[in-house]
């Protein structure tokens, strides 16, 4: 989700300083959120980029906020969005999700809802004993479904294609005890508008998306290698970054705007709190240039799992069994 | 944003206020604790989670670092905390690093699995 609202707030807004204020916004703005379980690993819903499974889980609210910058280098615009995901299993390694989010910003004043995006998410390939997942996604957003053109901050016309990647790997398999509450995950995004231009000539972008997590997981900690503080179990901290390139189809540069092909992105530090239900997840988003945001803006998750909450109605895949668990 | 606000907060308490549901079984704490080193040998060992636990489904084995299996008795769940599976060990423990390798089924028919080492002191 984050990729398409990027490169959107890329390709069309109309003013410079709005249209960093998107690009910057929405960076970092949720993916399609949900928990994934390998073997013994417990991959969080990150907030930069998506984890790397397929599970049955209702992000709601997802936040973000930021401050974009002028390419002059005075401030732009506060910029916030809040946003919701479904995510459903069809399989137990085929996922549907839906979502879409309210966004809007302060100086000048401004809002409205981005266009509904849905994915079909396939895990490809995992293996319980060494912690590891490899999965793919088609994502659509669907032109013309959120705000309209009148509206002060409109949703693109046109829909627009990602083929995603993702990995997860975790390191409990490794010889060092301190390795293992090691997590990693990645994501790789290939972006195309299903219309070239808009009807003021400006140009849509083909874009690419690329972003990866570090986690260490004192919840792994706590039951694998030494036991902690109660306070502690349940955390797993991270530290995030996600990009995103204009790869082709670029307008030209113009006098006193960012260049159409510059990277955006965010990194920074984000924690997760894992409860029996749901989990909340909170980063500081620190942006990589003018063009991403002017300072640290913040993304937040609450998220809750519909397997635990209701395994046998909602929380389970709609053919087959449930996801196994564990290593045997 | 109120209205939405209000419509998140209502939602969520009707998820958590109509689960009569239960969650992945992670464990919380042990004793022998995760990665403790304990003087002298346990009678058993205790393994709590954070959720009830199936007794038919759920069992542990103890191993020296080097892999050579310990017998154990049979792992059975606390009558009276019905999170906590105990492992009669029968036999003291010479000193060394064990490992434990649990898996267990939570209520609600989730496994989950894992492994980790305590010592005991010389």
């Amino acid at each position: 989700m984050n990729a398409s609202f990027h490169t959107r707030a890329l390709r069309r807004a109309p003013k410079p300083h709005m249209l960093a204020a998107c690009a910057a916004l929405l960076a970092g703005a949720p993916a399609a959120y949900a928990h994934t379980i390998v073997g013994d690993r417990v991959f969080p819903a990150t907030l930069t980029i998506d984890d790397p499974g397929v599970n049955d889980e209702l992000a709601l609210p997802s936040f973000a906020t930021m401050t974009s910058a002028n390419a002059d280098g005075s401030p732009g615009s506060f910029n916030y969005s809040m946003g919701w995901e479904y995510a459903k299993t069809i399989t137990a390694d085929l996922g549907f999700s839906v979502g879409s989010a309210f966004n809007w910003q302060t100086r000048p004043s401004a809002q409205g809802w981005s266009n509904i995006e849905t994915q079909l998410k396939y895990v490809l390939w995992q293996d319980a004993k060494s912690e590891s997942i490899v999965a793919t996604a088609f994502n659509v957003e669907w032109g013309n479904t959120g705000s309209p053109q009148s509206a002060s901050l409109p949703s693109d016309p046109f829909t627009r294609l990602t083929f995603k990647l993702y990995a997860g790997k975790g390191f409990g398999d490794a010889s060092a005890d301190w390795m293992k509450p090691f997590a990693i995950t990645g994501e790789y995004d290939f972006s195309v508008p299903t219309r070239s231009s808009n009807s003021d000539g400006s140009l849509n972008p083909t874009t690419i998306t690329y972003g990866a997590t570090l986690q260490c997981s004192l919840l792994y900690m706590n039951s694998h290698v030494q036991e902690l503080p109660w306070m502690f179990r349940q955390l797993v901290p991270a530290f995030e970054a996600v990009f995103t390139t204009p790869v082709s189809n670029l307008d030209q540069n113009a006098p006193g705007a960012f260049g159409t092909n510059v990277t955006t992105g965010v990194v920074g530090p984000s924690l997760y709190y894992i409860g029996k239900y749901f989990e909340l997840g909170v980063m500081a988003q620190l942006p990589i240039n003018s063009a991403s945001g002017a300072h640290v803006g913040a993304l937040a998750v609450v998220d809750f799992f519909l397997d635990d909450i209701a395994p046998d109605t909602l929380g389970k895949p709609l053919f087959g069994a449930p996801q196994a668990r564990g290593h045997y | 944003m109120k209205t939405m606000r209000l419509s998140v907060l209502a939602f969520a308490a009707c998820l958590l206020l109509a689960s009569a549901a239960w969650a992945h079984a992670f464990l919380d704490h042990a004793v022998p604790a995760v990665g403790a080193t304990v003087q002298g040998s346990p009678g058993d060992l205790q393994i709590a989670f954070t959720e009830s636990i199936v007794a038919a489904f759920s069992g542990a084995t103890l191993a020296t670092a080097e892999g050579a299996a310990i017998p154990t008795g049979k792992a059975a769940v606390d009558p009276s905390s019905p999170n906590v599976m105990r492992v009669p060990l029968g036999q003291k423990l010479k000193p060394g690093t064990y490992v434990v390798t649990w898996h267990v089924v939570s209520v609600d028919t989730h496994h989950t699995s894992g492994s980790y080492k305590f010592t005991v002191a010389p």
